[in-house]
C-alpha cells in the first residue's frame, strides 16, 4: 500500500503537472487562455493518476511505468518550451 | 469497506484489484472522513451564512452612506503612512448583514487590514469572529490558523481518490445498489445499502466538492508549481490578470489625484450592465498604483442568471476610462472558469431553492461519512463476543466523539452566542474557545460513557440545544419577520434539526437497548 501511495502521490503530481503543462503549451490560439482551465484540470487528473498506482499489480510496476511515463512528458514539454510560443514574459 | 459478498456477475476490474481499491477507499475513508464530516456539516450550515449572521447579531446593519467616504480617507491616510501599500489597496464596500465590516486591505510584504473603527491595522489572521464567521472558518479550516486550509486542500484530494475508488468498486452493479435498502437482521447490509444509495444519488456533488475545494484551497500553491515546472517562471506575472480586470500596471511617478470610490463604484456598474451582466452588485474595489498618473482602480460585483456571479470592471483611476471588462457575457475562458470555481462551491447560482439543496445534500454527505465509519465498525465487528477488537472501539469513540461531539459543540456554541448577545457581552471573544471546550468535554464524555451511551447524550444534548435556542430567541426578541424574516427562518431551521437529531437519538437508544449484544453499540454487552 506505502509503495503504491508514494508512486502515485510523487509520481502523479509530477506527471499531472507536465500533462497540463503541455496542453497549456501545445493549445492552439494561445496558451494564456486556458491556465485557469488547465489548473481545474490538473486536480482532478491528479486524483486519477494517484488512483491508477492501485491498479498495477505490483508497487514495483507502479513505480516503473509512472517513472517511464513522467520521463516521457516532461521530456516532451521540455521540447515544447524550447520549440512554442510559450507564456508572454 | 470489505467487498460486498452478495453480488456476483461480471467484475469490472480483477477481484484482486478490486480488493485493493476497496483497501484504498478504506483508508481513505478513514484519513480523511472526520475532516470531511465536519466540513460537510459547518458547510451545509454555511450555506445560510449571512442569515446565521442576522440571527447572531440582534441588531440592524449600519446603513450609512459616509462608509465609502470613510473608507476613502482611510485609505489616502494609509498610504501616507505605508508607501509601499501603494502598489495594491482596496477595500470592502458595504454589505447587507450586520457583521459584515468596511474595511481597508493592503499588501506590504503582507496582507494588512483596517476597519473604519480600528485605531491601527491588524494582521489578516487576528480577524475576531463571530457566529457565522468562525462556523464557516470551520467549514474550510477546522479551526486551524494557516494551515488548516493548506489541510483542508490535501483533505480534498484524499476525497477525491476516496470518490473514484468508491464509484470503481461500484461500478458493475451501481444500478443495482442504487434501488437497494435492505433493513433488516443484516445491519451492515443496512448501512453498506444506505452508503451506496447516498454516494451514487450525490455523486455530481461530491465530484463538484473534491475538486473544487481542492481548487480553492490550493489554487496559489499549484500556480506556484506550474510557474516553476511547466511556464519557466512565467506565470507569476500573468497571475493577476487571470483573475482580475486590469492590465499590469506600471508607476510613472508623476502623481495624480484619485476618483474617488463611488465614483468609480457608479462608473463600474454602468459599464458591466452596458456589457450584458445582468445585474451587478460591487462588494469590494482595489486601487493599483494608488495616486499615480497611471493607476487603475478594479471594482468586483455579483452579477444574477449565471454561473459564476463574480465579474470586475477596471478603470483608469484618474478619468475613469475603462480598461478591461470581465463580466458574465463579455469575459474570457480564464475569469469564467475562475467564477465558475466559486459558483458551484458555494451554490450562489440558483437562488433559494439551490441554496436549500445545498444545504441538504451537505448533511447527506456529513451522513455519508459517518455511515463509512460505521461500516468499518460493523464489518469488524466480533459478532460471538461482547468484547470487540481495540481498533473498533477507537473507531467508534472517534466517530462519536469527533463526528457528534462537533455537531453538540456547534449547538453549544449556537446557545453560547444568544447568552452573550442578550447580555451586552462581545460574543466574538466566546464563539472559537466555547466550540473547542464543548468539543473536548463530548469527546472526554465519549471515552467515559463509551460510544454507546455517549452517542444517545450527544444527539440528545444536540436536539435539545437546537430547540433551546430556537425558542430563547424567539422568546427574547419575538419572532423577527424584519429584513426578508432571516433569523426567523434560522429558529425554524433550529427546530427542524432538532427533530432530526430527536430521532436519531431515539433510534441509536434503541439500537444499544435491544440490538445485538455483540457490539460496541450494545449498552448491555
Amino acid at each position: 500500500m506505502i509503495g503504491r501511495s508514494l508512486a502515485g502521490v510523487l509520481l502523479g503530481l509530477t506527471l499531472a503537472i507536465a500533462l497540463t503543462g503541455l496542453a497549456v503549451l501545445c493549445w492552439p490560439g494561445g496558451s494564456v487562455r486556458v491556465l485557469v482551465p488547465a489548473v481545474v484540470v490538473f486536480f482532478p487528473l491528479y486524483m486519477v493518476l494517484i488512483l491508477a498506482a492501485f491498479l498495477y499489480r505490483t508497487a514495483s510496476r507502479a513505480w516503473g511505468w509512472m517513472a517511464l511515463a513522467n520521463l516521457l512528458a516532461f521530456a516532451a514539454l521540455w521540447i515544447a518550451q524550447r520549440t512554442l510560443p510559450g507564456l508572454p514574459s | 469497506m470489505d467487498c460486498p459478498a452478495h453480488i456476483a456477475g461480471p467484475a469490472f476490474v480483477k477481484a484482486e484489484t478490486r480488493r485493493r481499491l476497496t483497501e484504498l477507499h478504506t483508508w481513505t475513508g478513514l484519513i480523511a472522513g472526520f475532516a470531511l464530516f465536519i466540513a460537510f456539516y459547518a458547510g451545509a450550515l454555511s450555506v445560510f451564512h449571512d442569515e446565521i449572521d442576522t440571527w447572531a447579531v440582534p441588531h440592524p446593519p449600519v446603513v450609512s452612506s459616509d462608509l465609502i467616504a470613510r473608507g476613502d480617507a482611510l485609505m489616502a491616510k494609509i498610504v501616507d503612512e505605508h508607501p509601499a501599500a501603494r502598489a495594491q489597496i482596496g477595500m470592502t464596500l458595504p454589505g447587507d448583514h450586520p457583521s459584515h465590516e468596511v474595511a481597508v486591505y493592503w499588501f506590504d510584504k503582507d496582507w494588512h487590514v483596517q476597519g473604519l473603527d480600528d485605531a491601527k491595522p491588524r494582521g489578516e489572521d487576528d480577524e475576531r469572529e463571530g457566529l457565522a464567521d468562525f462556523v464557516y472558518s470551520l467549514h474550510y479550516t477546522l479551526g486551524i490558523p494557516e494551515l488548516g486550509i493548506y489541510l483542508m486542500g490535501l483533505v480534498s484530494i484524499i476525497y477525491g481518490v476516496a470518490l473514484l475508488s468508491g464509484v470503481l468498486i461500484h461500478l458493475p452493479h451501481l444500478v443495482q445498489d442504487l434501488f437497494a435498502l435492505r433493513p433488516g437482521r443484516n445491519l451492515k447490509r443496512l448501512w453498506q445499502d444506505a452508503h451506496n444509495v447516498i454516494g451514487i444519488l450525490s455523486l455530481p456533488f461530491h465530484v463538484i466538492f473534491a475538486i473544487t475545494g481542492a481548487l480553492i484551497c490550493l489554487m496559489t500553491i499549484a500556480m506556484v508549481a506550474f510557474n516553476v515546472m511547466a511556464f519557466d517562471g512565467k506565470l507569476v506575472a500573468l497571475e493577476d490578470s487571470l483573475t482580475g480586470a486590469s492590465p499590469t500596471i506600471t508607476a510613472s511617478k508623476v502623481q495624480a489625484p484619485m476618483l474617488p470610490p463611488h465614483v468609480a463604484v457608479a462608473k463600474a456598474r454602468a459599464v458591466a450592465l452596458a456589457s450584458g451582466a445582468e445585474g451587478f452588485d460591487p462588494d469590494y474595489l482595489r486601487y493599483l498604483q494608488y495616486g499615480d498618473r497611471n493607476a487603475a482602480v478594479e471594482v468586483r460585483g455579483r452579477s444574477g442568471k449565471t454561473l459564476g456571479e463574480y465579474g470586475s470592471v477596471a478603470l483608469s483611476a484618474v478619468d475613469g476610462r475603462v480598461l478591461g471588462v470581465q463580466v458574465t457575457g463579455a469575459r474570457d475562458a480564464n475569469h469564467a472558469t475562475y467564477a465558475a470555481i466559486f459558483g458551484l462551491h458555494f451554490g450562489t447560482f440558483g437562488g433559494t431553492a439551490v441554496k436549500w439543496l445545498y444545504f441538504l445534500l451537505g448533511l447527506a454527505g456529513a451522513f455519508l461519512f459517518y455511515s463509512g465509519n460505521l461500516l468499518y465498525i460493523e464489518s469488524r465487528r466480533k459478532r460471538r463476543s461482547a468484547d470487540q477488537p481495540l481498533k473498533v472501539r477507537a473507531m467508534a469513540t472517534a466517530t462519536v466523539g469527533l463526528c457528534l461531539g462537533s455537531c453538540s459543540a456547534i449547538a453549544v456554541t449556537f446557545c453560547a452566542n444568544l447568552v452573550a448577545a442578550a447580555s451586552g457581552f462581545d460574543a466574538t471573544l466566546i464563539v472559537k474557545p466555547v466550540f473547542f471546550a464543548a468539543l473536548a468535554a463530548a469527546f472526554g464524555w465519549t471515552l467515559w460513557r463509551r460510544p454507546a451511551r455517549a452517542a444517545v447524550d450527544l444527539l440528545w444534548l444536540t436536539a435539545a440545544l437546537s430547540l433551546a435556542v430556537a425558542i430563547a430567541d424567539i422568546a427574547l426578541h419575538g419572532l423577527r419577520v424584519d429584513g426578508g424574516g432571516a433569523a426567523l427562518a434560522v429558529n425554524i431551521t433550529c427546530i427542524g434539526m432538532a427533530v432530526g437529531f430527536a430521532s436519531l437519538a431515539r433510534a441509536t437508544a434503541r439500537r444499544a437497548q435491544s440490538g445485538d449484544t455483540n457490539s460496541v453499540w450494545a449498552v448491555a454487552g
